[in-house]
């Protein structure tokens, strides 16, 4: 489970943008809410109990609300930042982008 | 987005939310303080079944996410508990506090509104008994009525009169499964004397405390799952005798039924565990 989300920080390493951009796909029967918290504190390196709580930023139930109901979510986008991490979640993924001075070595 | 502050609206919501009663109710059988992991542990393991440790990771880690991102600082902004994730420790408002605003009179009618659903004839009235006799009368009328079950929970043996007894006895000749729960020893003693043929727990709950503040629940009898009485003590008077009223409810629908059913929920379904041949008599 927690494997796939593991990165080396550098793989997507852009230096003219200075940003880490990373994309996960939300698995079958998968949160985007747990989702975006395994894939923020992976790119981060942070354990998932010392992010500052989903719901500062985000009511993690309307989130996942608005990706389980049927066809209605295909084509739509949520961006938020989190944990200094631009974050767009759609249908099937989740997109992170972050400055590579704020990933913790 | 604008989340403000929980609306008052939404507060019985979260607390009839069934995985929110679990962390009340663990935090209020335990230290006031509870590090989020030990949470999590309690509630993966609340019913005690063999997880192999893989299950036991998916599960912890799914649920430490869901406390600590989500639940837990949503039930911070109802003031039941306080969540303090820097540190990942919950602490829990003091019992008397939360027993009081639970069993509240006027809470009760609060959250009594909030389930009322809209159906047709009279099953969403309540009543109200006002003293003790009458109290002990709608007791032995629902015994008397139980077909299948009858549920009963007493705080202390004062209340548990010798008619009381007499007709469990009946009900049980009657083939009637009898469930008696209470954190009084006494009340124990007493029913595995007289009732050996009833199913006897101690309830872990705060629910059926014995009392320290009032107004406190001091006997629930739910039979069926469909005719209840939920009997609150006050404080005694100088004669040291504990004024009772009750409210009662009649009918799988009715208002308060409903809720008994839900705030019993967990007890009912370890009970349902605990016999197949229950579970299958009864239609969920």
């Amino acid at each position: 489970m927690t494997k796939q989300y593991l990165t080396d920080g550098g793989t997507d390493f852009d230096p003219s943008e200075q940003t880490h951009r990373v994309t996960y796909s939300i698995e079958e029967g998968e949160l985007p809410s747990t989702t975006v918290v395994m894939a923020v504190a992976a790119v981060t390196n942070t354990l998932w109990v010392d992010l500052d709580p989903l719901y500062v930023v985000i009511d993690p139930d309307h989130l996942d609300g608005v990706f389980t109901e049927a066809n209605d979510a295909i084509g739509t986008e949520t961006s938020f930042t989190y944990n200094d991490c631009d974050v767009t979640v759609s249908r099937d993924e989740i997109r992170i982008s972050v400055a590579t001075n704020d990933i913790d070595e | 987005m604008d989340r403000g502050t929980t609306q008052e609206n939404e507060i019985p919501l979260l607390l009839t939310a069934p995985r929110n009663q679990t962390i009340l109710r663990l935090g209020r059988n335990s230290d006031r303080f509870v590090h989020v992991s030990e949470l999590a542990d309690r509630i993966v393991t609340r019913h005690a079944t063999i997880l192999d440790s893989d299950e036991y990771k998916e599960k912890y880690e799914r649920v430490l996410i869901s406390l600590h991102h989500n639940l837990l600082p949503k039930l911070t902004e109802t003031g039941l508990v306080n969540y303090n994730y820097d540190e990942n420790i919950v602490s829990y408002r003091n019992d008397a506090a939360v027993d009081a605003e639970w069993m509240d009179a006027d809470n009760i009618d609060k959250l009594l509104t909030e389930v009322r659903t809209e159906r047709e004839g009279d099953t969403s009235a309540i009543g109200m008994l006002e003293d003790r006799k009458s109290i002990i009368e709608y007791g032995r009328s629902l015994a008397y009525e139980a077909n299948e079950e009858l549920f009963c929970m007493y705080v202390s043996d004062d209340l548990l009169e010798e008619v009381c007894i007499s007709h469990a006895e009946d009900a049980i000749e009657r083939g009637v499964d009898i469930y008696f729960g209470s954190q009084n020893q006494n009340v124990r003693d007493i029913a595995r004397r007289y009732l050996p043929e009833a199913t006897l727990w101690e309830p872990q709950s705060n629910l059926m405390r014995e009392p320290s503040s009032y107004p406190k629940v001091g006997r629930l009898v739910l039979a069926d799952r469909e005719k209840v009485m939920l009997a609150l003590l006050d404080e005694a008077d100088v004669n040291g005798v504990s004024p009772e009223t009750a409210m009662i409810g009649d009918g799988w629908n009715n208002s308060l039924v409903v809720l008994v059913r839900e705030l019993l929920d967990p007890r009912l379904d370890h009970l349902d565990y605990q016999s197949e041949e229950f579970r299958s008599e009864l239609p969920f």
